[in-house]
């Protein structure tokens, strides 16, 4: 995955050094979007809650389908995001305050 | 001393901003994805339970260094004594403005303490942990803001650090401040109730301040995108402070 190229699809993850640090990918380059994958299911399974936009409203990200590269926003086919289309935001674990 | 004298200040010597700034980028190759908390003299590093360097809170600067590059001794605090009491409940009076905690001692007999939190030593506290963020993290977590928010209201924050947004869902609304919980609030007959401060800090934040590990903005990004995503956990994962409680921040 490369980083600040904001054109393209990928992850902007909340950073304590950054701001936010932005990791995209080519969807037309299958070792990075293999990378994107993996760093996407790695992010869900470390508890980070992942962001996306579809249409003008924003969705928690509750699952990642890596067979077919989608978001999963809800119960139904139409609730699923192509990653290839996103630009989602990722917060790590909340520790209250 | 001859050791010392080849240190060099912005590359051996760096601030404790622009260590966070050089943990971040070594720890991204180690799926460190949000970057590493920055420890701050004199403040409390409270981490998320589950959080993978929780021991991060345990370690305490021993030294530092001056502009000049001269070393200084940081005073340690002894280690807490073991206590005979134990805690068994608190809770914070509106009324007399006091955290009120139980105790109970090795007889059973309760006792009671009362905390009264000073709100200036919050704010001054805030400007100690504020060493900890990059000036540039805190410019481009405003650029991303600026790209969820309508441009009036990004000028708004730009001005004075508040704006507001309505949920869709629940028709609460939410005053997002920079450096300071999130006030909700409801409308009802042309006039705003206020139901608590949410107080919400992604990977953990400093004891006795409004500050996260990350910067301000960042937080603000991290409540909004919560609100709009997934308010329900939003509030799940906040802690819900008084309004009139110093953590509350109003």
């Amino acid at each position: 995955m490369q980083n600040n190229t904001e054109t393209l699809p990928g992850i902007d993850v909340l950073n304590t050094g950054y701001g936010d640090f932005e990791l995209s990918f080519d969807p037309n380059k299958p070792d990075e979007v293999q990378k994107a994958k993996e760093t996407i299911t790695d992010m869900l399974k470390r508890g980070y809650a992942i962001f996306v936009k579809q249409g003008k409203e924003t969705f928690r990200v509750r699952k990642f389908d890596a067979d077919k590269n989608v978001f999963i926003i809800g119960s139904t086919p139409a609730e699923e995001v192509p990653i290839a289309e996103a630009r989602a935001t990722a917060v790590g674990r909340s520790a209250g305050g | 001393m001859g050791e010392e004298a080849k240190l060099e200040v912005g590359k051996d010597l760096v601030t404790l901003a622009q260590a966070s700034r050089n943990l971040a980028e070594s720890s991204i190759g180690r799926q460190d994805w949000s970057g590493l908390p920055i420890p701050v003299p004199g403040l409390r590093l409270v981490l998320e339970p589950r959080y993978k360097h929780k021991a991060m809170e345990n370690f305490s600067w021993k030294e530092c260094y001056d502009e000049t590059g001269v070393r200084h001794a940081i005073p340690q605090e002894p280690p807490p004594q073991t206590s005979e009491f134990r805690r068994v409940n608190s809770w914070w009076s509106d009324r007399y403005q006091v955290t009120v905690n139980v105790f109970q001692d090795k007889q059973g007999r309760a006792w009671f303490s009362l905390d009264k939190v000073d709100r200036l030593s919050f704010a001054l506290q805030t400007l100690e942990a504020a060493s900890a963020w990059p000036v540039e993290a805190e410019q481009k977590a405003q650029k991303k803001l600026a790209s969820l928010i309508p441009e009036n209201l990004f000028e708004l924050y730009l001005l004075t650090g508040h704006f507001t947004e309505t949920s869709n869902r629940s028709q609460v609304t939410y005053l997002f401040r920079k450096g300071r919980p999130t006030i909700a609030m409801r409308e009802r007959e042309g006039c705003a109730y206020w139901l608590c401060a949410l107080c919400l800090h992604p990977i953990g934040y400093y004891g006795d301040t409004w500050a996260g590990v990350m910067c301000p903005t960042d937080e603000v990004i991290a409540h909004l995108l919560m609100m709009r995503g997934s308010e329900e956990k939003f509030w799940a994962n906040a802690n819900q402070h008084p309004i009139d409680h110093p953590a509350a921040g109003v």
